[in-house]
């Protein structure tokens, strides 16, 4: 399939991608090769074929509890009481 | 001097030479050419000095017992490693110090390995030769103009220099591998769920595997016998059912054994030094007393398509964590929590961002049957491709890349080029199975000027890998192919 310039920058807004307009024109080129090998899919028949699994079942564990790392949040920017400060979600920029 | 790891271990065990000598050694040509190979990101000088002095003062007492006491190693910059700088080698990663440890990385480390330092490899592993990396491309040590193969592109360059004895690498698609054939290093994909992911930095969590590249099948079983095995930390490691010691499997008798050559993995356009060395090296085994059988694995041409489907899926899920709050990038001068996401992520390497895309579009509504779901129902039959072939063979024997070692820059801006070069690997991952690739021989070249190697010698040819499959869990067989091969053909 073709990737056109829109698919390629809705596509990037939900990767929560900003491209560059020069991104976005070598990414529609070398996308739209990429994809095309997809198309080669089609011609096997996969007709009542299940996913690929492995023979493991759900692996259950002792509910114990474990002290976790407390440094956790160390390489994180914003921190307080224990929380991460972001940006505003909902609203007025501030 | 000392060309593998156990040959440095004999010698620190007969007293002949000291950890802190061969780690100072070590550390002092690392400095020095890591300038020029740019395999590593960060060398922990300091820290490698303190834990051979350390090693050293456990020899005088006594209190040695593990093979690895003492050996220069190098960890793949995608594992974390407790306090030390792991950057993934992406830009987005800099400054990331964790806060734990890899179990891989920590059960070398409890056994005396002394950490040279972190090497340099693809962003998040997604490449194929070490040019995506945010420090900028690896070389190959045996021609500098070449690539080293990736994504574990470091690993194989700095084991290849002498630059350390043996490398953690992780194997998503070949890149521990491909990386090992394009220098005529050794180098080991495990069955998935043999050795624990824990503290690897993820790219597709249902095909990574860690592994090892060295210089011999003998070094990589002494290594792997101290990393392998269930981790209560890594719920998809396994307990084999018939557990046993790699280093006791190399010495297996390998007469008898039925070895597989599939014809789709001798094909149009490839290399034909590299088809014709690999052919060679099964006449070999023939007079090593193997049997030589070819057979078909007629999904074989799906099994990139379905790789760079699946792939990118797990891919662009798993780079969801890279939002600038929790650890690396961050733009701080962003005014709402969606512009604060992108711009934090606008650090994220070309290779990065197209995986990403590629990943969120074979998932997105409306295409997900057509592509994601179409591709994990061809894995299901690449895989019974090789269950059919292994009822009547052994281990498979395959090229482990269509080409030699190419020149840097060569394929950068073609992504599709680029994937190509993992058609014979990618499988292992689709199915879970054990890979090992080791030199075949090697490819006259005619060398321009900038054709030499990292002590600047003349490159006159470069080295051919090949590559055996062996049924899950059944890496005995390739320690033995490979340990046989190795001890009977020395000079490749």
């Amino acid at each position: 399939m073709k990737l056109t310039n829109s698919d390629l920058s809705k596509l990037a807004d939900l990767s929560k991608l900003n491209l560059t307009s020069e991104e976005l024109s070598k990414f529609q080129s070398q996308l739209t090769q990429v994809f095309e090998m997809f198309e080669k899919l089609k011609d096997v028949n996969t007709d009542g074929i299940e996913f690929l699994s492995f023979p493991e079942v759900n692996r259950m564990r002792e509910d114990i509890v474990i002290e976790s790392n407390s440094n956790y949040l160390k390489n994180s920017k914003k921190v307080k009481n224990g929380y991460l400060k972001v940006k505003s979600v909902l609203g007025k920029a501030t | 001097m000392y060309k593998t790891l156990k040959q440095v271990s004999d010698a620190l065990s007969n007293g002949k030479v000291t950890s802190s000598e061969i780690t100072n050694n070590i550390i002092q040509l690392s400095e020095k050419y890591n300038q020029e190979l740019n395999c590593f990101t960060t060398i922990t000088k300091e820290k490698a000095q303190e834990l051979s002095n350390e090693s050293d003062k456990r020899r005088k007492e006594n209190k040695v017992s593990s093979p690895i006491d003492g050996i220069p190693m190098s960890i793949k910059d995608v594992i974390s490693t407790k306090g030390i700088r792991t950057t993934a080698g992406s830009k987005m990663l800099e400054n990331y110090v964790p806060e734990y440890s890899a179990t891989v990385y920590q059960k070398l480390i409890d056994n005396g390995g002394i950490l040279i330092g972190k090497n340099n490899c693809d962003p998040f592993a997604f490449g194929g030769s070490g040019e995506n990396s945010g420090y900028g491309p690896t070389k190959n040590p045996v021609c500098i103009s070449k690539v080293p193969g990736g994504s574990s592109s470091g690993s194989a360059s700095s084991v290849k220099a002498g630059l350390s004895l043996f490398s953690i690498g992780t194997d998503t698609g070949g890149s521990i591998r491909q990386p090992a054939s394009l220098t005529g290093l050794s180098g080991l994909k495990l069955t998935y769920g043999r050795n624990s992911r824990y503290g690897l930095i993820a790219m597709a969590s249902s095909l990574d595997t860690p592994g090892i590249l060295a210089n011999t099948v003998e070094d990589i079983a002494i290594v792997e016998d101290l990393i392998k095995g269930f981790d209560p930390k890594d719920s998809t490691t396994k307990k084999p059912e018939n557990d046993y010691s790699f280093v006791e499997a190399i010495s297996k008798d390998i007469k008898g054994l039925k070895i597989g050559l599939p014809k789709e993995y001798f094909i149009d356009g490839m290399d034909i030094d590299v088809k014709n060395a690999v052919l060679e090296a099964a006449k070999k085994y023939e007079k090593l007393g193997c049997t030589i059988e070819e057979v078909s694995l007629p999904h074989t041409e799906y099994a990139l398509p379905v790789y760079y489907l699946i792939v990118p899926s797990e891919i662009s899920s798993n780079m969801g964590r890279y939002d600038g709050f929790r650890y690396g990038n961050s733009d701080e001068n962003s005014k709402d929590i969606n512009e604060y996401i992108k711009n934090s992520r606008a650090v994220l390497e070309d290779e990065v961002k197209r995986r990403i895309i590629i990943g969120t579009f074979a998932l997105s509504k409306g295409y997900s049957d057509q592509y994601y779901k179409k591709a994990m129902q061809v894995r299901s039959l690449i895989k019974k491709d090789f269950d059919e072939v292994y009822k009547k063979v052994d281990v498979i024997l395959t090229p482990t890349s269509p080409t030699v070692a190419w020149d840097i820059g060569e394929k950068v801006n073609d992504p599709l080029k680029m994937y190509l070069a993992d058609i014979f690997t990618v499988t292992a991952n689709l199915t879970g199975m054990p890979g090992l690739s080791i030199n075949a021989g090697y490819k006259a070249i005619t060398p321009r000027k900038q054709d030499v190697d990292f002590e600047g010698k003349v490159c006159s040819k470069l080295p051919i890998g090949m590559q055996l499959f062996a049924p899950m869990w059944r890496e005995d067989l390739l320690m033995s192919l490979g340990h046989t091969f190795q001890k009977a053909y020395p000079e490749t």
